[in-house]
């Protein structure tokens, strides 16, 4: 019995044991989930969380594929003084401070980062205290220099050995610098985005998603989920319809024009125009110390102003719409110089004419001419006024042309109806030249456009497609926003006053020998409300039209605002309208002789190559070439003749050199490796000699190979 | 009773055996999988690296092989470009 209780107590013991290490580990259960969960949760989250995905932005292309803006990385660079050993630390400081210096010579010399880097070091003489473990070296370092800075001394040791910490970002990169940059826009971490970097960022910017991440290593990152599943998808890349080459033949000039004129700012738009696509659009502004030209504005979209004589345009099409008068009816002009309803009005230049045709009124630019005209017709009472600004509406200049950047308002263009309060009698014959009305230059331009394109108005766009992982997303396509504006023979009319500009008017010393144009000069004075004596009267000097003038291909607008230097719209505006012109024209010319010579390209016959069987078949289907092949093999010689194209196998056999003569040097490479040989290359292109002849023993020697 | 339990136990223990080995090479795999991905990790940063590189670089040719630079640069070597109008010779 007595072994029986003493059993029954140890087994007691036992037990009391387990139930008192049960009770203990549920304890300790209760205390960690209820009391002291927050604390671990937390410390969880150091290895597993939600974290936003970042996605690159995507890029911004001109038509021609040209890169317009890209998100490149930049790294603020910093340095843990306290990692690198002494030894490491005491040996290098002097040519690491010395190789910094070097690296950024406008920056501090070598001397000064030694100095600061011992004081770090060492927060100051004391050893005893702790020094830095976050020292700035620098901030928005590129690519460039970071790969440099990496294998400086110290630095080269790595994190943990030399101390070197490099944060990423990216900055968004324009490579052509000003050239369009207002237009294509800026995007900024805090501040308003603008041109199509706005407009368009909904797709630039890419999907942003959470997804739960574990952390694998230090800095290291991967997705719960599916741990292969990287990469975040990219933003969508946007197509615009700039031409890179238009846009810098059109930057150039203007900036040549405005620095020329002193001007305060300038703006030039280039729009094809059977599509309404905008080929180019600078804008320059003086900067405020007045020394050069930026785009800082978008005036051609956003700069709502009095357009003057360029919308005269729109007034003789009104008279000829209303069959009103008809292009050889003389005018009284008074020689420039006569009074409506009590204001004077004056032509720009005194021409000392006291009669015109009405051709010659619109040739000359004639104010009184053209607004004695509109009050003879249109301001007899109401309804002709009402028929004045029904003409405006019917041409559509008091719509928005549906720019894709935002902040283009409405065109104000008065209403005989919905302005009467404002409409005075001297409404028409100031409207009839351009004045009481707001219009940006794109606008203006838009209606040039129209009557270029035989009075079928396109809306204007600047982006053609959007491209999502190299595929189309979007395609955008040419808008017709109104079939007709005016009558042919309104609009035929027209395009003759307009060609009679550059041949004999305002615009006659503006004429190229070998190559027409045709449009309007404007002269449009600003702030005349604020006239005094003694202070100078400023204009904007304007020239809207197309080329080349018989079957015309682009419009143009060129809008220079407040030159000091001249302001007739026919010397300052007008020179970079035909510069421009001209220049587009050649280029032109040149785009269709690399056409042709491409053409010829495929009249060459090719030399005698071989290569990866595959390759050639893929490069001959894409290049629609028919060819015979009389093998399967691998590797093919390809010989091609005057009317044919044949391929045949290659022999390579493993113990022997094989001749890789006619091969491209990835294929020569490829080969000659996998059959054990060191290969050496010097040149570019194909292989034209190699060292050892083809058929040698292959014992693995080294080859050489010379390329053409 | 004891004799079956150690008995079952021999029975079973290339089973037991089989299991950790299993367990094993999970554990490897596991590991090896994660080293993959911090490669890939590090090769995809060094693609996107020498993407923006080529990127950087290949604007930078571009800008300065636009017409208006190239006439900068050519005015010091007294070049200068030709403003004449190509004239047609016969319309194709």
């Amino acid at each position: 019995m007595d072994k029986k209780n003493e059993l029954l107590v140890r087994v007691y013991f036992v037990m009391f044991m387990f139930i008192l290490v049960a009770v203990l580990i549920l304890g300790r259960v209760v205390k960690i989930t209820l009391f002291e969960g927050d604390k671990w949760r937390g410390k969880a989250d150091a290895y597993v969380k939600w974290m936003e995905k970042k996605v690159d932005r995507g890029d911004i292309y001109d038509a021609n594929g040209n890169l317009l803006a890209t998100s490149l990385p930049f790294f603020d660079v910093r340095m843990d003084l306290l990692i690198s050993s002494d030894a490491v630390f005491e040996n290098n400081i002097d040519s690491l401070a010395i190789c910094l210096a070097k690296l950024w010579p406008n920056g501090k010399p070598a001397s000064k980062w030694k100095a600061e880097f011992i004081q770090g070091r060492y927060a100051g003489k004391n050893k005893t205290k702790k020094g830095m473990s976050y020292f700035q070296i620098a901030d928005g370092v590129n690519l460039d220099e970071m790969e440099k800075l990496k294998k400086f001394p110290i630095f080269r040791e790595g994190h943990y050995g030399g101390g070197l910490i490099l944060e990423r970002t990216t900055k968004r990169e324009k490579p052509f610098r000003e050239i369009a940059s207002r237009t294509i826009g800026t995007d900024r971490a805090n501040a308003q985005n603008v041109g199509l970097e706005d407009s368009f960022d909904k797709f630039l910017r890419g999907k942003t998603t959470k997804q739960l991440m574990k952390r694998i290593k230090k800095n290291l990152w991967v997705p719960v989920q599916n741990p292969a599943e990287f990469d975040a998808k990219k933003g969508d890349d946007i197509i615009t319809t700039l031409d890179i080459n238009i846009q810098d033949i059109v930057h150039t000039e203007l900036l040549k024009a405005v620095t020329k004129e002193q001007a305060k700012a300038g703006t030039a738009i280039l729009m094809e125009v059977e599509t309404g696509a905008i080929k180019a659009i600078t804008n320059l502004e003086r900067s405020k110390s007045k020394e050069s030209y930026y785009e800082e504005y978008n005036y051609g979209i956003g700069q709502m102003t009095e357009p003057g004589s360029t919308l005269k345009l729109a007034t003789m099409m009104a008279l000829m719409e209303d069959s009103c008068v008809a292009l050889n009816d003389k005018v009284r002009v008074y020689g420039g110089k006569k009074k409506f309803y009590g204001e004077w009005m004056y032509d720009s230049e005194m021409h000392g004419k006291d009669e015109m045709t009405v051709m010659d009124v619109f040739k000359f630019s004639s104010n009184v001419g053209i607004a004695s005209l509109a009050d003879q017709c249109f301001n007899k009472d109401w309804s002709s006024r009402q028929k004045f600004t029904n003409y405006f509406r019917q041409f559509g200049l008091d719509q928005k042309t549906g720019i894709e950047i935002n902040g283009e308002v409405n065109p104000y263009i008065k209403d005989a109806k919905e302005h009467r309060k404002s409409f005075w009698l001297t409404s028409v014959p100031w409207m009839a030249h351009g004045y009481e009305m707001h219009l940006s230059p794109l606008q203006v331009l838009n209606f040039y456009n129209t009557v270029a394109n035989e009075g079928k108005k396109m809306k204007p766009y600047l982006v053609e497609s959007i491209l999502r992982e190299g595929k189309t997303l979007h395609q955008f396509h040419p808008k017709v926003v109104d079939e007709s504006i005016a009558r042919k023979e309104t609009i035929e009319k027209a395009q003759e006053l307009l060609h009679s500009v550059v041949k004999s008017g305002t615009g006659r010393r503006l004429k190229s020998k070998e190559f027409s144009f045709a449009g309007k000069t404007g002269t449009t004075r600003v702030d005349y409300d604020k006239d005094a004596e003694g202070v100078k009267k400023k204009y904007n000097a304007s020239f809207a039209g197309y080329f080349p003038a018989e079957d015309p291909k682009y419009s143009l607008i060129v809008v220079i605002y407040d030159p000091s230097v001249s302001y007739y719209g026919s010397s300052v505006a007008g020179p970079v309208f035909r510069n421009i012109a001209e220049k587009c024209n050649s280029l032109y010319f040149k785009n269709q002789l690399k056409e042709q010579m491409a053409e010829m390209k495929d009249f060459m016959i090719a030399k005698k190559q071989s290569g990866y069987g595959e390759d050639y078949d893929q490069l001959m289907a894409y290049m629609d070439v028919d060819y015979q092949r009389s093998s399967k093999a691998k590797w093919v010689n390809l010989l091609p003749s005057e009317d044919e194209v044949k391929m045949d196998k290659k022999r390579i056999l493993k113990n022997k050199i094989p001749d890789v003569r006619g091969m491209g040097i990835r294929d020569a490479t490829y080969v000659l490796e996998s059959l054990g040989l060191k290969v050496k290359t010097e040149g570019l292109g194909k292989v034209v000699t190699q060292t050892i002849k083809p058929g040698t023993k292959n014992v693995g020697q080294e080859i050489e190979l010379l390329l053409n | 009773m004891r004799n079956e339990l150690t008995n079952w136990i021999f029975k079973n223990l290339s089973f037991v055996f089989f299991l950790s080995a299993l367990g094993l090479v999970y554990i490897f795999n596991a590991h090896k999988a994660e080293k993959k991905l911090r490669e890939i990790q590090v090769l995809k940063q060094e693609v996107s690296d020498s993407k923006n590189h080529y990127h950087k670089i290949k604007s930078e040719i571009m800008y300065e092989s636009t017409e208006s630079q190239l006439a900068k640069e050519l005015i010091e070597k007294d070049l200068k470009s030709n403003d004449d109008v190509p004239v047609v010779i016969k319309q194709g």
